[in-house]
């Protein structure tokens, strides 16, 4: 050991005697390494809101596997596992068993929800691998003034990276606790006229655990044998030549049930499985000084396939696809303004759903126009003002139309300070799902209005530092005709209810230190209540993160801690579940060996026996135990 | 089983940290091979002749080049090393601009974004001044910045966008265009 720590602080002096970097040519410059000064990131969507990103460096440090690790360690938001899916929750909102969610997740601009529950994957049913993410960007707050329908309680900004990013051949392979096996290969390039090519597959196989639930402890003594196990493939590729790009992304997943949710048959066959495709190409010019032009068409698949046993198997399947155009301008005519102007045509031509009981058959049209001003009044004042508008036909042509305005004005009192007052809005339509799926039980309701929210936020931003950055929020959301299940005797359906309000409060710090050490800690308190001032199901009051990585033996290692702690949240059933923490540890290195990177994690270090909040959906568990402590090993090969 | 894994894979990693390479011997800081770029920008552009350069009209190979930065200083004292080497062929001085109100005297300005500010607007202050406008922002790049230096696969790579910097009358020497990522002309 002392060898090593010896001859790392030999060289580090030789970098500092490296001379004088004016006396060697620029040929050669251009082939040095450079030790990259770590930054914090800037915002990149258009929103006057709170925005926290994570970049590829932290999914790298931290090992993320999915989506839904990523986000968890976000300021405010948190994830809940049933053992089948995992819901996102934030902000007042996240009661498990709501598919929609009620985010719009976005993949390269592309919005990736579909369009019979309105959900999009978080864990491995993610549409995309995070070894292919750039950066996540989370937008809280009502979004439908840009983006429309489902941006209800904020946008999530999937960003890709670019070929060169990979530069070459790259080989991964992973172990993990509970028969964990994931492979992958990426390959990317940018060519020598300039395009840049992407590619990625990969598979994931986990035999998953033998699970006890007392409540079912008079079928095969409460354990579910074998029906924890989980398949999942995903592909993207991507290209970009000019002011051109095409990608496609295509992810699928079966995962089998240990939890009978919906009364059906325990320890007996229960799987779900869901593929989706995405593919989107896009155009970006110049028209003039002035005016950039992006124009984009997307197309997306969706199928979903279940099955259950009630003595008999009960198969189900859904099938989404849909296409659309955008062309979106941004126009600098005018000295203190810039406008965006956008106009979106979207066909969900197909939207089936099928059960042995019943049959759907529906489309939907929707057109859409929208435009933001970003007004600069002076140097210390700006204003931000768009709507938009939408309307929508349904196969029995029925319209909906639907406008959604957000005015803010951003104060700029320091240059290192910004404040931003926003007041917004947005809306939802009730999914196909919501409106006809029937089993008998849960009943159709054709007779659903969209829900609506508005939301006033106040955001301080201040740059203690160029590397520092402390974000403060303070929010009242409010929705109306709030979208629900509803129980009607022994049967259930959804209706519009009188909705509820949520106030907050969140603060982020964050810090790179010259050294590369990084920081990202916050603290969110809510408030989440329904209009009978009740506390809603699943809404924590308190959320506190902190993600610690900091380099070692000459910045070839790195490590990387990060804590959560949520406190108690209210289950289905009225009782309580208890708060808890989780902290996750990884160790990782890219030069292990020439071009051999590997790392190693720690998921819940400390083996803390914690719950998370059944959905009403399983009427037999108020909530789902989850993994204790658990290890990842993985190495990855760069062919250069 | 569990704790074995642990054992094995700490034991594993031990050796492996006994055994591995340092890797970063080369390792140059960003913002040091940033500033080493400027002086190169500064020794192998030509700016045209009684131009802007408020003391010495005759100034033309200059003999001394004023770089200015716009917005954080990123540089940590790398600019002032510039300054003090007077082997080279040029002299440096360096300037720190609060906004674009005096960035016609500057014969490089290094432009670092932040979030509010508004790309466009900010270089069409400099529409055809002989300055040569640098960035590591891709968006000021794009809105028509005259050189953008880009980390690429750990190194620092420039592209230049050659139109903007002949319409306002300078010349990059062919020995900087040659080593430049991309040219756009």
């Amino acid at each position: 050991m002392l060898t090593a720590t010896t001859q790392v602080l030999a060289e580090d002096a030789d970098v500092r005697n490296q001379g004088d970097l004016t006396q060697i040519p620029i040929e050669q410059l251009v082939t040095m390494n450079v030790q990259s000064a770590s930054k914090i990131a800037n915002q990149i969507s258009i929103a006057p809101s709170a925005v926290s990103i994570v970049t590829a460096e932290d999914i790298k440090a931290y090992g993320y596997h999915t989506l839904a690790e990523i986000l968890e360690s976000m300021r405010g938001l948190y994830i809940t596992n049933d053992r089948a899916y995992s819901f996102l929750g934030g902000r007042g909102f996240g009661r498990p068993g709501d598919f929609t969610g009620r985010i719009m997740l976005l993949l390269d601009g592309s919005q990736i929800n579909n369009n019979i529950y309105n959900s999009a994957g978080l864990v491995y049913t993610g549409i995309i691998d995070p070894s292919m993410i750039e950066r996540v960007e989370y937008v809280s707050g009502p979004g439908s003034a840009v983006y429309g329908n489902n941006a209800f309680f904020g946008i999530i900004n999937i960003i890709t990276k670019q070929g060169h990013d990979i530069n070459g051949l790259q080989v991964v392979g992973e172990v993990s606790s509970y028969g964990g096996r994931d492979a992958k290969i990426n390959y990317g390039k940018r060519l020598d006229n300039g395009a840049e090519v992407l590619f990625s597959a990969s598979g994931f196989n986990s035999d998953g655990q033998d699970h006890y639930f007392p409540a079912h402890s008079t079928f095969s003594g409460g354990t579910s044998r074998n029906l924890d196990d989980q398949q999942s493939r995903h592909f993207f590729g991507k290209l970009e030549l000019d002011s051109w790009f095409a990608e496609v992304a295509y992810s699928t997943r079966k995962k089998d049930i240990p939890t009978a949710p919906y009364g059906a048959d325990f320890n007996a066959p229960y799987n779900y499985e869901d593929t989706s495709l995405q593919a989107s190409v896009r155009h970006e010019r110049r028209l003039t000084n002035a005016l950039q032009m992006s124009l984009r068409t997307y197309y997306g698949d969706y199928e979903y396939r279940g099955l259950a046993t009630y003595g008999t198997p009960w198969n189900e399947k859904s099938v989404g696809q849909w296409w659309g155009l955008n062309a979106q301008f941004v126009g600098t005519w005018f000295q203190n303004q810039r406008i965006l102007l956008g106009a979106e045509f979207r066909n969900d031509f197909k939207q089936q759903i099928s059960t042995p009981v019943s049959f759907l058959d529906t489309d939907e049209k929707t057109f859409s126009v929208y435009v933001q001003d970003e007004i600069t009044i002076n140097s210390r004042w700006m204003a931000n003002l768009g709507a938009r508008f939408d309307t929508s036909e349904d196969k029995s042509n029925h319209t909906t139309e639907k406008s959604s305005p957000r005015v803010a004005l951003i104060y700029k009192p320091l240059d290192t300070t910004t404040l931003k007052l926003s007041w917004s809005t947005a809306f939802r339509r009730p999914n196909p799902f919501e409106e006809y799926y029937t089993d008998g039980t849960l009943l159709p309701n054709t007779a659903l209005k969209p829900e609506r929210i508005e939301a006033t936020e106040l955001v301080v931003e201040h740059h203690l530092d160029k590397d520092t950055r402390l974000l403060g929020s303070l929010y009242h959301y409010r929705t109306h005709d709030y979208i629900k299940s509803v129980k009607i005797g022994l049967n259930s359906q959804f209706q519009n209810t009188d909705g509820g309000s949520t106030n907050g409060a969140e603060l982020e710090f964050e810090k790179h230190w010259d050294n590369n050490i990084r920081l990202r800690t916050s603290a969110a308190i809510q408030s989440a209540e329904d209009s009978n001032g009740h506390w809603q199901v699943n809404s924590p009051r308190q959320i506190g993160k902190i993600n610690l990585s900091v380099p070692f033996l000459h910045q070839a290692w790195r490590a990387a801690f990060e804590m959560q702690a949520y406190s108690d949240r209210k289950t289905e059933r009225n009782t309580s579940a208890g708060g808890y923490s989780l902290a996750n540890l990884t160790i990782s290195t890219d030069k292990l060996l020439p071009n051999l990177g590997m790392s190693l994690g720690i998921r819940n270090l400390f083996d803390r026996d914690y719950d998370h909040v059944a959905p009403s959906s399983n009427d037999k568990q108020v909530v789902i135990p989850q993994d204790g402590r658990s290890y990842w090993l993985r190495m990855t090969y760069d062919f250069k | 089983m569990k704790h074995s894994l642990l054992f094995l894979s700490s034991v594993t990693m031990a050796i492996f940290l006994l055994l591995s390479p340092s890797a970063n011997a080369e390792l140059v800081p960003e913002y040091q091979m940033k500033a080493a770029y400027l002086y190169n920008f500064a020794t192998l552009t030509t700016w045209p002749v009684g131009s802007n350069h408020s003391s010495d009209k005759k100034l033309q190979t200059q003999n001394s080049v004023k770089i200015c930065v716009l917005g954080n200083d990123s540089f940590g004292g790398a600019l002032q090393q510039l300054t003090k080497n007077s082997s080279g062929s040029v002299q440096i001085t360096l300037s720190y601009l609060a906004d674009m109100n005096n960035a016609q005297d500057c014969q490089i300005l290094f432009i670092e974004v932040s979030a509010l500010d508004n790309p466009a607007e900010m270089l069409r202050k400099l529409e055809k001044m002989p300055v040569l406008t640098v960035t590591d922002n891709l968006d000021l790049f794009n809105a028509g910045a005259m050189i953008g230096l880009f980390l690429d696969n750990k190194r620092l790579a420039f592209d230049v966008n050659y139109a903007q910097a002949k319409n306002a009358q300078l010349s990059i020497s062919s020995k900087l265009l040659r080593v430049a990522r991309k040219v756009t002309q």
